[in-house]
């Protein structure tokens, strides 16, 4: 995208105030986007992202500009910018930068440029209508389609260049059922790291039937009951509470500054040792894939929680040095607009050997949460919640009637030691995820597990 | 190229593909951000960032593209995309761009505009501050000073031309306290558009008193309780069901306000106002982003609905005119309608006066996971909580680890008291969010 000899200089202009390390990131995104509602295709957006980023470190220090002007001026201004954050000599030259070989990993089939935006647009008028068509109580439905085209290239001092190509798809379909009084709604937003062949690859009717299935299900349930039960999370989005309650407390972000709950406490039981949770950026063409990260090192497969036992964190290079400990392959960000950081890609809960059918029967009273809605986590006290989407009482060993406006909340560092029982079933559900360095694509996951004892709020 | 050229040129090359009218939307910002750890500088960030999106009428359609790039061949792709778009969308009314109005001037006082060292400074001074506060205070975990100004630019073809610039200052301090192995964080923060406006100290004080007074706090049982909603958390609950005032929504049926004009939907002790033109607001502007010229409504008069928020499609659709509130949350994203500076007006009855009337009442200082345990279709919530338990008049222990639970369309009308400390909270989506203290009658807790 920019000639090497333009990146050396602005990594030696990034450098002669001292800096021990610079770093120039800088990115083309090509973006899709159509949203369909009420009947309507309502808004249909095509866009071209275009900027770059420099980083400089001094210690522990991080000093980061962003520009949208990517000429060899626009890019020396920004260099000269933020090395005025430092008062020193320089002392290090860039070292030559020697591209970085890989085999790419996520092979893509169609490109979505190469698609024209009406046969996108009747993806979402199908799924649409799937939806709508569930049954008459469906009142409105939603779909929105994006897909984006991202090339990444990074170059630093110590002599990195790598680029990578990002191409992903989502499709995102919300369902609302009505009896005039009342409103409940449905979601499913399945992602890959794919071209337009995402759509041969997923079946976009049976999520979309599902959505509308979870609505109507939710506008006949009973408000769900609150207090502290077992509660029975099933497999795919359900990850999300392990995402929620430790992934972050497991990020470098909040390691290594010592907020963290599990600061300190590598080789030590942090859960039940039937948990093992591993953080997977190499997953074949799977949401939060990439073959490097965003400081350009090669994602890995890194396994965090084993039997119980804390073995790793996700660490990228800043916080590494506070850490005094190797990056993961786990530093990334949204865009340019951002400094990279430690986050998770694929998350999840490695499977076990119970079926889903003993968990359950092995249940005599609790909650059964089968879809799972979104959450938050205050990652220095560990506090978690969330939403379920879908829920159903358990009892006798037996599922019993639907229950909606569930949430569960927690505090990390006990859910882990409360897992009783997981299942052998493990999927993957799709998500965004929200932090420091902005939101980007990431993959939650389990097979269906039990806690023992959880706190479900209800209305009831 | 340079903007004025490359929109000229843009709108020639848009008449001759066809393009019946078109506007484009500009933005122009520059920010800094520093954040300071130990005493050091830790994070330092200054940006720049332009884009233009371009939106287009091609037989009675509209379409959308963007891009961050000006250069001759970006014209081209904004209008091929632009155009190829347009023939996908499916409209009941015709779309339609904005001639002009009679706009009002913004009192405010832009300042932010401040050397970086007092920047770098102040946030140093906070985060002494915080250390030297109580010995209870472990660390702090953020403390950062934000500034950003921007300048906002539409033009169409119907002979708009406006530009408005804004500015905006944050500071924001979160702290850790440690009592043994109980842990607890607190915040504060302040948004503004005149940085001399800040009182570091008291973002301190606020921050490290919460941190401090939540040591201890254990869960409650499960039941029903008087709560006292504080300001902070009362702006967020309103930020989240926002959406059911928008004239959008309401057409969807994804409001259950639908057919409620000029009805009570509220207690009668709750006016909420949509105010383009309060002061120091970093939302406050004289035009949306369909340059339609904006004014100071009131959504609920007294516990009566008085009017939804419009753009101006939505309100061609009810055949009336639009509001001034159709608005991008940034370049890239289309138009749709949104609140300036939404807020509940104030009471008379003070914060602590309304603790001491209190027999038995939980206080709210915080909810979590609005954006998942809240469905603002239906109205319900279910969310995480943080706060304190009043007893006798006085507050007698902090509380964790409980969810409350509502409807918010029930909690309007269960509002028995609208307190007198109001203040803005942090901007929340594309508008900025306020509320003084509320007593809501009874929600369920679910804890113990």
């Amino acid at each position: 995208m920019i000639e090497k000899s333009i990146l050396q200089e602005v990594l030696n202009e990034a450098l002669k105030t001292g800096g021990d390390f610079a770093e120039i990131y800088i990115e083309q995104n090509d973006l899709n986007t159509a949203y369909m509602t009420d009947g309507k295709v309502e808004s249909v957006l095509s866009g071209k992202d275009f900027g770059a980023g420099v980083r400089i470190l001094s210690g522990f220090k991080c000093i980061y500009a962003y520009t949208n002007d990517l000429s060899r001026e626009g890019l020396l201004k920004i260099a000269r910018d933020a090395s005025y954050a430092l008062a020193g000599v320089k002392n290090i030259e860039s070292r030559d930068l020697i591209k970085l070989d890989y085999t790419n990993s996520h092979p893509i089939a169609i490109v979505p440029n190469t698609v024209d935006i009406s046969k996108k647009v009747s993806k979402v008028k199908e799924a649409y209508s799937v939806a709508k068509n569930y049954n008459s109580e469906i009142a409105q439905v939603s779909v929105r389609y994006i897909d984006n085209d991202k090339k990444v290239l990074i170059a630093n001092s110590e002599g990195l260049l790598a680029e990578d190509r990002r191409i992903r798809t989502r499709m995102a379909i919300e369902a609302v059922a009505s009896d005039g009084n009342e409103n409940q709604t449905g979601f499913f937003g399945p992602g890959r790291l794919m071209g337009f062949e995402f759509f041969q690859n997923v079946d976009i009717e049976w999520y979309a039937k599902e959505a509308a299935r979870i609505a109507v299900t939710m506008l006949h349930a009973d408000l769900c009951p609150s207090g502290v039960m077992p509660v029975v999370i099933d497999n795919g989005f359900g990850g999300v509470i392990f995402h929620e309650a430790c992934g972050h407390s497991l990020e470098a972000t909040s390691v290594a500054k010592g907020h963290s709950v599990f600061s300190g406490k590598l080789g030590q039981k942090i859960a039940s040792e039937v948990v093992t949770a591993v953080d997977d950026g190499t997953i074949k063409n799977a949401w939060g894939s990439s073959n490097i990260d965003d400081e350009g090192h090669p994602t890995q497969r890194n396994i965090l929680i084993e039997n119980g036992i804390l073995k790793g964190y996700m660490i990228d290079m800043l916080n590494g040095r506070r850490m005094n400990m190797k990056p993961t392959g786990n530093s990334r960000r949204e865009s340019y607009k951002y400094a990279p950081t430690s986050r998770m890609t694929n998350t999840f809960i490695a499977p076990g050997d119970k079926t889903p059918e003993e968990i359950i029967k092995s249940t005599e009273y609790g909650l059964y949460a089968k879809y799972m809605g979104g959450g938050s986590v205050n990652p220095v006290t560990g506090d978690f919640n969330f939403a379920v989407n879908e829920a159903y009482l358990i009892k006798d060993g037996k599922i019993d009637r639907p229950v909606r406006g569930a949430t569960l909340i927690g505090k990390g560092s006990e859910v882990l030691l409360d897992i009783d029982m997981v299942g052998n079933n493990l999927d993957l559900g799709q998500g965004m995820c929200g932090s420091v360095s902005g939101s980007v694509p990431a993959n939650v996951g389990q097979p269906m597990i039990r806690v023992k004892k959880m706190t479900v709020g209800g209305r009831k | 190229m340079e903007l004025n050229k490359f929109i000229e040129e843009l709108f020639r090359r848009g008449k001759e593909e066809g393009f019946s009218d078109m506007e484009v939307y500009y933005i122009d910002s520059d920010s800094f951000e520093v954040n300071v750890y130990n005493q050091e500088v830790d994070k330092y960030n200054v940006n720049k960032n332009k884009g233009i999106s371009l939106r287009a009428i091609y037989d009675g359609r509209l379409g959308y593209a963007y891009s961050e790039k000006f250069d001759e061949e970006d014209i081209e792709f904004l209008i091929k995309n632009a155009k190829n778009n347009a023939k996908e969308t499916q409209t009941d009314v015709l779309p339609e761009f904005y001639a002009g109005g009679q706009y009002k001037e913004l009192e405010r006082d832009v300042n932010v505009d401040i050397d970086t060292k007092k920047k770098i400074d102040d946030a140093m001074f906070m985060e002494r501050r915080a250390k030297e506060y109580d010995s209870k205070i472990d660390s702090v975990n953020y403390c950062l000073i934000e500034t950003g100004k921007g300048r906002r630019r539409i033009v169409n073809t119907r002979g708009l031309n406006l530009e408005e610039e804004g500015g905006v200052g944050v500071a924001y301090i979160a702290v850790v306290a440690k009592d043994k192995e109980d842990v607890k964080s607190g915040s504060s923060f302040k948004v503004t558009s005149n940085y001399n406006k800040i009182d570091f100290e008291r973002l301190v004080k606020e921050a490290c008193d919460e941190a401090i007074n939540s040591l201890g706090a254990e869960s409650i049982p499960s039941g029903k309780y008087k709560v006292i909603l504080r300001r902070d958390a009362a702006a967020t609950l309103l930020a989240t069901f926002s959406s059911i005032f928008s004239a959008d929504s309401v057409q969807k049926g994804f409001s259950l306000l639908k057919g409620k004009l000029d009805t009570k939907i509220a207690s009668s002790k709750i006016t909420i106002l949509d105010d383009p033109f309060l002061k120091d607001a970093p939302s406050s502007c004289s035009f949306d982003d369909e340059g339609v010229e904006t004014y100071t409504k009131e959504v609920i008069k007294d516990g009566v609905l008085k009017t939804f928020l419009y753009d101006i499609k939505t309100a061609k659709k009810d055949g009336v005119k639009s509001t001034g509130n159709g608005f991008k949350s940034t370049y890239k994203s289309p138009v749709v309608v949104s609140p300036t500076n939404m807020y509940i007006v104030k009471g008379s009855l003070g914060y602590e006066e309304a603790i001491k009337m209190q027999d038995k009442a939980l206080i709210i200082t915080s909810l979590q996971g609005l954006h998942s345990g809240a469905n603002p279709v239906s109205g319900d919530f279910s969310l995480a909580a943080e706060g304190y338990l009043v007893e006798n008049g006085k507050i007698t222990k902090p509380v964790e680890q409980i969810t409350v639970a509502g409807n918010f369309y029930n909690v309007l009308n269960d509002i028995e008291e609208v307190l007198s400390d109001f203040e803005l909270a942090l901007p929340s989506g594309l508008g900025s969010y306020g509320s003084p203290s509320i007593i809501i009658r009874e929600l369920n807790v679910s804890g113990k």
